[in-house]
């Protein structure tokens, strides 16, 4: 999950609730699937609220933190 | 008078200050005043040709703008008294003809044409230039829909064109910070206004484009300014590498009522740095609360998925099928006690009813008791030997002995003769 992209995320998450939703999922199935949304949930989590941004300045020699 | 010549007038003054044995030191308002008066009388009753840039109409009435070529710019008023005669109202840009006074203010330092007419000549080379290379870029399919690329959703890292001390800097490091902390911001410091500013903002967008995946987006842009001041953001060079750009661009250029041609080539086009801003950071606290909502329906269907598993499993114990053996076996006891009640009541019915004839028997017995009818008087004739009940008097023969029997007893009797048959 590491490499995911914030979208395919959310996409994958819409999608796993969807699937429940439809009431149509065999028993192990669905216990996966609630697994699989709460990972993803909370790394969507993570990608909003962890690390702050920084400000960096391009410059010749590379990037510099103006924060 | 004769005009004063502005270098035999300095050395008038050094002479002066020789001759005096001490250097003459001005002050800077007597410097001031003998610019005035040796600029002032050469130069009025001019006409000037130029574009008008930073016009502005105060309230006062008075107008304040510039003329400008590609070279130089200089300052203009138009008093309200000759303002008031203008027959157009003149436009950023475009062309036009004065005729005036140079007049110095000396509390500013500054000089300017004291503007008493002014006429339109066409309209604005820049402006003109402007609509030439929209043209062309136009024909040329740089501004086509069909080939802009959409932004991405969630952004992570933005590439910024733009001065380091500009505003728009500012602003869009103060919307970003705001809605999404988590976005790292990459400044390409690029000078946005003055000669060679394009060539700048092209190595900018052609650097965050050399690195793909340094960053998701490209913000170009600067904040408010005159049409000149904005003139980087026209050029041919900038709309072509905002086309090329491999990255989404976002163009932010001035204020809402600006359109330039970058504007126009870029992906998106925001109408400020800070809407810009807004564009590429999603809002953190609203997707927050989005995955919180998220969060709770998974709950409540893996919630509801359950008690509906256990509705179905509920369904099938009370189905017909699965309670069949035990309604057969109910049934069997019904009919069983059914047979049961019947039994009995026919038992009982039946005991009724024997009793009934059985009283009857009695009944009848008692009146055929042949006791009965003695009490009351009559008598029984038997055969006094056989002893057989004679009913009929033709049976009986002369001298036949009898026995009568009556309510206490019998008296033997002897027949003398009959007396049937008359």
């Amino acid at each position: 999950m590491k490499d995911m992209k914030y979208e395919d995320a959310i996409k994958k998450l819409t999608d796993i609730m969807q699937r429940l939703e439809s009431g149509e999922t065999p028993l192990d199935k669905t216990f996966e699937m609630y697994e699989e949304g709460k990972k993803l949930i909370g790394f969507c989590r993570k990608q909003l609220t962890e690390a702050e941004g920084k400000i960096l300045k391009i410059t010749k020699d590379g990037t510099e933190d103006i924060g | 008078m004769d005009q004063p010549d502005l270098f035999s007038y300095i050395n008038e003054e050094t002479d002066n200050d020789k001759a005096s044995g001490k250097e003459r030191i001005l002050t800077v308002l007597e410097l001031t005043q003998k610019i005035k008066s040796i600029i002032e009388p050469s130069l009025s009753e001019l006409w000037v040709e130029g574009e008008v840039s930073n016009y502005k109409k105060h309230t006062s009435g008075h107008h304040y703008f510039s003329l400008k070529d590609d070279k130089a710019v200089i300052s203009c008023v138009m008093w309200r008294s000759a303002g008031y005669r203008l027959e157009f109202t003149p436009g950023n840009g475009e062309k036009v003809k004065v005729y005036g006074n140079i007049s110095v203010y000396e509390a500013s330092g500054r000089y300017q044409i004291d503007v008493k007419k002014m006429q339109p000549v066409g309209a604005g080379e820049l402006q003109m230039l402007f609509e030439k290379l929209k043209q062309k870029l136009f024909e040329e399919g740089i501004f086509d829909s069909a080939g802009k690329k959409s932004l991405p959703y969630f952004i992570k890292n933005v590439g910024v064109v733009t001065a380091e001390t500009g505003a728009a800097f500012q602003d869009i490091r103060k919307v970003i910070r705001a809605r999404a902390p988590h976005i790292n911001i990459y400044l390409y410091n690029a000078r946005v206004q003055g000669r060679g500013a394009e060539n700048e903002i092209v190595e900018g967008i052609k650097y965050f484009n050399s690195f793909p995946n340094l960053t998701d987006v490209i913000i170009v842009g600067r904040g408010g300014g005159s049409l000149e001041d904005l003139w980087p953001f026209n050029e041919e060079c900038v709309a072509r590498a905002l086309s090329e750009s491999v990255l989404p661009t976002v163009s932010a250029v001035g204020h809402e009522i600006d359109m330039s041609i970058s504007d126009l080539a870029a992906d998106v086009r925001a109408a400020t740095p800070s809407q810009a801003a807004e564009l590429v950071s999603i809002n953190s606290r609203e997707e927050i609360y989005r995955l919180k909502q998220y969060d709770e329906r998974l709950y409540n269907q893996i919630l509801s998925y359950f008690i509906y598993q256990k509705e179905i499993v509920r369904g099938i114990e009370n189905s017909y099928a699965f309670k069949r053996p035990a309604d057969i076996i109910k049934n069997y006891h019904l009919v069983l006690d059914n047979i049961e009640d019947n039994l009995n009541y026919y038992c009982v019915s039946r005991i009724g009813n024997e009793k009934n004839r059985l009283d009857n028997f009695v009944n009848m017995l008692r009146t055929l008791d042949p006791g009965s009818v003695i009490n009351r008087g009559y008598a029984v004739i038997r055969d006094k030997n056989s002893k057989r009940i004679i009913t009929a008097s033709k049976t009986i023969k002369a001298g036949q002995k009898l026995e009568v029997g009556m309510k206490d007893g019998s008296v033997d009797v002897t027949a003398d003769q009959s007396t049937s048959d008359p």
